[in-house]
């Protein structure tokens, strides 16, 4: 078991004849995931390894059954491409495009809501459950499979996690970057729902950073539905008010969003805090025992 | 600035911001306040009215005039007000704002309406889409600094004395967490590399760091996921042998063709830390400068 994504999971990916696209559908076939198709709008006919590229999501979706768009498209058309996704019929959408507006994220997550369906992302790495499915951009040798899901605001980081973790033996069930954005499609809370309904994760780790309220209002809910043991660790206890640190949702403003606060409701909720990163491994460990 | 006095009735805060966990632009009035709206945000979050706005959907006078109603705000005169609402939220749903604010509007004796002064912040993501606002910043900017933000390289100037290059923001800022620990390290800078990272891209973020005036090593820390680090790597060296660097240089760097990274950077002094921790890589840079933890 795992969240979202597992071995049996049908793949398209979106943007696939572009750069990125194209070098990071090597790196998961390689790795087995199953990507079935591709789209790029006036590529269609073309292929990509032995992935057939077509010109509208609508036109794989009649040839291929698909449970997960990955989109690697230039971020001033992420709006259209996730909409047309989603308009297809497909139920979970991974943005890994950074800078979008967040005027269209707004847009997008809004639909998704709407259509039932579940957007990550942008700026975020994907998702990963170890051993069966990759979809994203995550190095594949950080991570191996085992009882601890993974949840991250920042995609190196998640990374850095799951290495440590897994050299002191521990694994992860499915790791999932969900953005780094001012507006995430998908929230905390949602993510660790489906954390909790996982039989097979038995420790949640969340990997928050400064910015927002998404871990203050993981926190409220950690208290009330979540029966799991949670490790939270954040990032960015040393960094100064009103600078914008990279992502575009990590920023103190308006007096939210430090990591002071966040750590503070955290422990309210009976969450272990590892102050430092290197503490999440130790944690960890003591609560699988 | 000479402006004529005007007798006022009444101030007025109005506020547009986005609601970050729902996704949702939030209109904020409120008739307490004007200029000392952060007080009493801080002290009575309920004189503040909140109106939300489904992304999807236009926002219509009337959904404004409910709302000034149904919460009992006295706004005078009414329909203008509704009016200048309704025409603030085009604005900051036009130039992609982040927050667009009005405060204080003011209402003065003789029912006139004036705005006296306001804030339109514009997202750094959406100015693909206003040239004229895209140029204003451009012409601001260095050429480096032109070059680091098109792929997507974040700089921000800190004072300390280690320099840091890291691929990731989380990564960087976790990193800096670190490096704070030790009294006598302070990070020089925050500089994320973004996941565009070229050889040229890191001879640019190496050159940005030397700049800092209280340098006195530099720390990198690098995974290669979407990034190319051992393409990364070749920049970092280029500058060291063009410039004969021995200021002391710490990298671990992890990922798709870590051992080509390692041994380009190997070549050339840089102490490479093999391990996934990042603590044991500013354990290391510690040891090194013969500093102690707290």
């Amino acid at each position: 078991m795992s969240i979202l994504i597992d071995k049996n999971t049908k793949v398209l990916v979106q943007g696939i004849t572009g750069n990125i696209g194209t070098t990071q559908t090597r790196y998961m076939l390689k790795e087995g995931t199953n990507i079935v198709a591709g789209v790029t709008p006036g590529k269609g006919g073309l292929k990509v390894e032995d992935v057939p590229v077509f010109d509208t999501v609508e036109e794989a979706v009649n040839n291929f059954p698909i449970d997960v768009s990955l989109l690697f498209v230039p971020a001033r058309v992420a709006k259209d491409s996730v909409l047309e996704a989603i308009d297809a019929g497909i139920k979970t959408v991974v943005l890994i495009t950074e800078h979008t507006p967040v005027h269209d994220v707004m847009e997008m997550k809004a639909y998704a809501l709407q259509k039932n369906a579940i957007l990550i992302g942008p700026t975020t790495p994907g998702i990963i459950t170890p051993g069966e499915c990759k979809i994203g951009i995550l190095p594949t040798n950080m991570f191996c499979s085992g009882p601890v899901g993974i949840v991250s605001r920042s995609g190196t980081l998640a990374y850095e996690v799951a290495a440590n973790l897994c050299a002191i033996g521990i694994g992860q069930s499915s790791v999932v970057g969900m953005g780094a954005d001012r507006v995430a499609g998908t929230n905390l809370v949602d993510i660790l729902k489906l954390f909790n309904q996982d039989k097979d994760t038995k420790v949640v780790v969340i990997v928050g950073e400064v910015g927002g309220t998404q871990e203050e209002d993981a926190a409220e809910f950690i208290r009330k539905e979540i029966s799991k043991p949670v490790v939270a660790y954040i990032a960015g206890t040393s960094v100064p008010p009103g600078k914008r640190m990279g992502h575009a949702g990590a920023i103190i403003e308006g007096g939210k969003g430090s990591a002071k606060s966040k750590i503070e409701s955290l422990l309210a909720s009976d969450v272990k805090i590892a102050n430092r990163l290197y503490e999440i491994p130790s944690l960890v460990k003591e609560l699988i025992s | 600035m000479i402006l004529k006095k005007v007798d006022i009735k009444k101030e007025i805060y109005l506020g547009i911001t986005i609601d970050r966990t729902s996704g949702i632009p939030i209109i904020m009035i409120s008739s307490e306040g004007g200029i000392n709206i952060e007080e009493v945000s801080r002290k009575n979050p309920e004189k503040i009215v909140k109106l939300s706005v489904d992304p999807l959907q236009n926002l219509y006078p009337y959904q404004i005039m409910s709302t000034v109603k149904k919460n009992g705000l006295t706004v005078e005169p009414l329909a203008e007000t509704v009016n200048i609402i309704a025409k603030l939220y085009k604005i900051f749903r036009e130039y992609d704002g982040l927050i667009a604010e009005i405060n204080p509007l003011v209402m003065t004796e003789d029912e006139r309406i004036l705005c006296v002064d306001a804030v339109l912040e514009v997202d750094d993501s959406a100015l693909f889409r206003h040239p004229e606002l895209n140029k204003r910043r451009l012409d601001a900017m260095s050429e480096r600094d032109k070059r680091l933000m098109k792929k997507g390289a974040t700089f921000v100037r800190l004072n300390g004395n280690i320099g840091l290059i890291c691929s990731g923001a989380g990564l960087a800022m976790a990193t800096m967490d670190m490096i704070s620990d030790y009294p006598a390290l302070s990070p020089a800078n925050f500089l994320e590399t973004g996941g565009g990272i070229t050889s040229d891209l890191m001879v640019d973020c190496m050159e940005l760091v030397l700049e800092q005036p209280k340098l006195e090593a530099i720390f990198i820390n690098l995974y290669g996921g979407i990034n190319p680090i051992h393409e990364g790597a070749k920049g970092v060296a280029k500058v060291i042998r063009e410039r004969k660097l021995n200021i002391p240089i710490v990298a671990k760097a992890l990922g798709n063709r870590q051992e080509e990274t390692w041994k380009t950077l190997e070549e050339v002094g840089v102490h490479i830390i093999k391990e996934s921790e990042t603590q044991k890589a500013v354990e290391f840079l510690a040891k090194l400068l013969g500093v102690k933890a707290k």
